[in-house]
């Protein structure tokens, strides 16, 4: 991979990136470290990756950044999350899309990142399997184990409401 | 050896080999098992899913089932059926089984999965994350460009300022040393004889004179680290012994002598020079000196790098 390459690859994934690992962190600041390290490290390898596969490289990067990033901040100190939930409350989906962003929460990091990737990206699960590592049984049943949970989740919402 | 496993206990194995609680003979039996009974659909690929200490729930196990292509729908499994058809990983014949039971089931929710949309974010440094596509090299080739037109002055102006010598069998000059001035040398000549010599001159520049006169003007100034005044070894009458110096002829052979000369001190100046900018650059210096002969120009040819300069020099 070029530098050109390297470059159209940060125009055209940065965003994406970063919203996955806001909504893995819940924290802007901590989303933009994810991000940095990322590319960083596509960097330090960009001459042995093809272009062609250079998502796929990303996202797999990013997700082990944001799990290696959750389990330190699990150990040290719980997540401000005010700044995310703030920027969804100006959305027009808040209703929806708020709780079921805080359903997220909720959820295993594994199934929320799967989930991500599902509903974010739309990866087929043998991509995601490729990203986490994982097969694509492990996935589906995470994936469904997540709708599960999300869908009992607003339910319990639009019950109590 | 006899058969531990069969249909009837095979998911208690099961649940102790997802709790390590297995020995390795059981769980090699398992697998065996479970490759030889496909209708169960249990991927050994699954077996490591879940954590050992975590119990297969219920209706995990029924997920497990529920989504092998050969698997059957079933009022058990179709909160999992509906997600698979909104996944779109429902085999054609599934799909028919799930409407089915829906159509005789309506208290069956069949309201979509929710999905989450991304938010509308953007990343604020991006810029920042691109690398710099330009390079350093042009600045270097720069350098390298201005030091071989520096090159090419020097040896421009150093070919210019040569003046023909005649080598004389009596003047021993020492090989390769400049002549820095011709005054040490006009002072030992007697008075009478520069005004003769000047006389002649003036009449006619192509007489040959007989005057003794060992050493010629020279006005050569080359650069050398320590110049070395020229030694002039006069026999014991040199009156007698001296021979000839025509003036201001031009002796092919001479002028061939003294360009040779010339060009041995200009070789070993810039022998000296390249040798030591391509030591501070860390690059090959090539040069190529050709003079003016006839109605041909001379050239000037230096090569620094992949840098290339060339120049014609008229005679």
């Amino acid at each position: 991979m070029t530098t050109n390459d390297y470059n159209k690859a940060v125009e055209d994934y940065a965003d994406p990136i970063y919203r996955y690992a806001v909504s893995m962190m819940r924290n802007k600041m901590l989303a933009e470290d994810i991000v940095q390290e990322t590319f960083a490290k596509v960097w330090v390898k960009h001459e042995q990756i093809q272009a062609e596969k250079i998502k796929s490289y990303l996202f797999t990067t990013a997700y082990h950044c944001a799990i290696d990033s959750l389990k330190k901040e699990q150990k040290t100190s719980t997540i401000d999350d005010t700044d995310v939930t703030d920027q969804r409350e100006n959305s027009h989906h808040f209703d929806l899309q708020a709780q079921l962003h805080e359903a997220l929460d909720k959820l295993p990091s594994i199934q929320k990142s799967v989930v991500l990737l599902r509903d974010y990206e739309g990866y087929s699960y043998s991509e995601i399997a490729a990203i986490t590592e994982l097969n694509e049984s492990q996935v589906k049943v995470y994936i469904f184990r997540a709708r599960q949970t999300l869908k009992n989740y607003i339910r319990k919402i639009e019950l109590i409401a | 050896m006899k058969t531990l496993i069969t249909i009837a206990n095979y998911e208690a194995f099961y649940l102790d080999e997802l709790e390590g609680n297995l020995t390795e003979e059981q769980s090699a039996e398992l697998h065996c098992f479970l490759l030889e009974h496909p209708e169960l659909a249990i991927s050994v690929d699954s077996l490591p899913y879940l954590e050992s200490n975590e119990l297969l729930p219920v209706f995990e196990k029924a997920l497990l089932y529920a989504f092998n292509p050969a698997s059957e729908i079933t009022l058990e499994n179709i909160p999992y059926a509906i997600i698979a058809q909104q996944e779109g990983v429902l085999t054609k014949k599934q799909t028919e089984q799930l409407a089915e039971l829906i159509r005789n089931n309506p208290t069956i929710d069949t309201t979509p999965y929710p999905t989450l949309v991304a938010p509308k974010l953007s990343h604020p440094n991006k810029e920042q994350l691109k690398k710099q596509t330009s390079r350093i090299v042009p600045i270097r080739w720069l350098s390298i460009g201005a030091v071989a037109a520096g090159i090419a002055l020097i040896v421009t102006f150093n070919s210019k300022q040569t003046i023909p010598v005649e080598k004389h069998k009596h003047v021993k000059m020492l090989a390769n040393q400049p002549i820095r001035s011709h005054k040490k040398n006009s002072e030992k000549t007697p008075k009478k004889l520069e005004a003769k010599q000047q006389g002649l001159i003036s009449v006619n520049s192509y007489i040959s004179c007989s005057f003794p006169k060992p050493v010629t003007p020279v006005e050569q100034v080359h650069i050398h680290e320590k110049p070395i005044e020229p030694q002039i070894i006069l026999p014991e009458n040199p009156i007698e012994n001296v021979p000839t110096v025509v003036l201001n002829e031009l002796n092919p052979q001479t002028n061939g002598l003294i360009i040779q000369n010339n060009a041995a001190n200009n070789d070993d100046v810039l022998a000296l020079v390249t040798s030591i900018i391509a030591t501070k650059l860390n690059t090959p210096i090539d040069y190529k000196i050709t003079k003016a002969n006839g109605n041909e120009k001379g050239e000037i040819y230096f090569k620094i790098g992949r840098f290339e300069f060339s120049r014609k020099v008229s005679k």
